[in-house]
C-alpha cells in the first residue's frame, strides 16, 4: 500500500466519522421539551427533572401528578393515571410519554420512565 | 498462542471459570442498592457489549490484514469475528432491553443507547448481506474488507461518544464503574465478579473464534484436495 492511498483512506474514514456523528446526533434522541412536544402534537417523550415536593398520589382517583422541568427550563404538571413507578423516589430524571392536554394545560402521561442513579453498592 | 487456546486444559479451565462466574454473579456478589436483584444482569450485559466491540475490532484487524496480504484465511477470520460480534451485540441488546424494562419501565423506547445499538446491528447485518451478494471470492473478500474497516469507524462513535453527549439525555448510565472523577465506584465483591466475567467472556470469544477457524481450515483443506483430485 503506498503512502498516498493510505492518506486518502484515512481522510475518507475521518470524513465518514464526522458525517456519522453529525447525521445521527439529532435522530438519536427521542426526548423533547414541552415546547417541542406542543409543536409536534401527538405522543411525545419529554424528559426532565422532577420536583419531588410536588408529587401527589391521589389513590381514590388513581391519579399521580408531579411537576416536571424539561431541559429548556419549562415546568409543566404531568398527570399519570396509575400508581407511581416503584423507583420514582430515587429518580435522577424522569421521562413522561404522552401528550399535552391543551384545555387543562397538563401533560397526560401514558407511561413514566425512570432514570435511577446506578449505584453498584451492596444494598 | 492458538495451540494454547485449543488445548483441552484451557478448555476445561474456561468451562470451570465461567461456572464460577455464573455462580458468583448470583450468590457471591450482593444485589445493588436501588436496582436490586436485577443489577446482576450487568455481569452478562456489559461483557457481551465488550465482546461485541472487541470482535468488531478484530474484524477490522483481519480486514486490514487481508487487504495487505490477500490471504483467504484472513478474510475468513474477518467474517468469523464479525459473526461473533453480531451474536454478542444481539445478546447485549436483548439483555439491555430486559434490564431497561426493570430499571426504566420500558423494554424499548428508542433511548439513544437503544437506537445506537440497533444501528450497529444493522451495520454489521449489512456486512453479511454484502458478503452473500458477491459470488466472485476475491472481489467478495476485498469489498467486505473495505466495508469491515469503514463499519468499525462507527463503533466508537455509537458505543462511546453519541450516548454520552449531554443533549441526547440517555436514560442509560454513562459508566457504572468508573466515576466522573476517575475513581472506582463499585462494591469490591461486585467488581471481582465483574472483572472475572469480562475475562471469562473474552476467553469464550477466543475459544469460539478459534474453533470456527479450525473448522474452516479443515473444510478448506478438504475442498482443495477435492479440487486437486478433479484435476488429475
Amino acid at each position: 500500500m503506498n503512502k498516498k492511498r493510505l492518506i486518502l483512506g484515512v481522510i475518507i474514514i475521518a470524513a465518514f466519522g464526522v458525517f456519522g456523528l453529525t447525521a445521527f446526533q439529532h435522530a438519536l434522541t427521542p426526548y423533547v421539551t414541552f415546547v417541542e412536544a406542543a409543536a409536534k402534537g401527538g405522543t411525545a417523550q419529554v424528559s426532565g427533572t422532577v420536583d419531588k415536593a410536588t408529587a401527589r398520589h391521589d389513590a381514590a382517583r388513581g391519579v399521580f401528578t408531579f411537576e416536571l422541568t424539561d431541559r429548556s427550563g419549562t415546568t409543566m404538571v404531568v398527570e399519570y393515571s396509575g400508581a407511581p413507578p416503584a423507583n420514582f423516589d430515587d429518580a435522577e430524571s424522569v421521562v413522561a410519554v404522552g401528550s399535552i392536554d391543551g384545555s387543562s394545560n397538563v401533560f397526560r402521561a401514558k407511561k413514566l420512565l425512570v432514570k435511577c442513579p446506578s449505584k453498584y453498592q451492596a444494598g | 498462542m492458538q495451540r494454547l487456546i485449543a488445548s483441552a486444559g484451557a478448555k476445561l479451565l474456561l468451562g470451570a471459570w465461567m461456572v464460577i462466574v455464573i455462580v458468583g454473579a448470583f450468590f457471591y456478589a450482593p444485589a445493588a442498592v436501588t436496582l436490586g436483584e436485577m443489577s446482576r444482569i450487568i455481569y452478562f450485559h456489559i461483557p457481551s457489549a465488550w465482546i461485541a466491540v472487541l470482535a468488531f475490532l478484530m474484524c477490522t484487524v483481519y480486514s486490514v490484514g487481508y487487504l495487505r496480504k490477500r490471504r483467504v484465511d484472513l478474510d475468513a477470520g474477518a467474517s468469523f469475528a464479525a459473526e461473533l460480534g453480531l451474536l454478542f451485540c444481539l445478546i447485549a441488546t436483548v439483555s439491555g432491553s430486559i434490564f431497561a424494562k426493570s430499571a426504566w419501565g420500558s423494554y424499548w423506547n428508542w433511548d439513544p443507547r437503544e437506537t445506537s445499538i440497533f444501528v450497529l446491528l444493522l451495520i454489521y447485518g449489512a456486512y453479511f448481506a454484502l458478503r452473500s451478494s458477491i459470488d466472485d471470492p476475491s472481489r467478495r473478500s476485498s469489498l467486505s474488507a473495505v466495508y469491515g474497516i469503514l463499519a468499525f469507524v462507527t463503533v466508537p462513535l455509537l458505543v462511546f461518544v453519541v450516548p454520552r453527549i449531554p443533549a441526547v439525555q440517555s436514560l442509560h448510565p454513562d459508566g457504572p464503574i468508573i466515576q466522573a472523577g476517575g475513581g472506582l465506584d463499585m462494591d469490591s465483591k461486585m467488581f471481582t465478579v465483574f472483572m472475572a466475567s469480562l475475562a471469562g467472556f473474552t476467553g469464550v470469544y477466543a475459544w469460539a473464534f478459534n474453533l470456527r477457524m479450525r473448522a474452516w481450515r479443515v473444510l478448506n483443506r478438504a475442498q482443495e484436495a477435492e479440487a486437486v483430485d478433479r484435476e488429475d
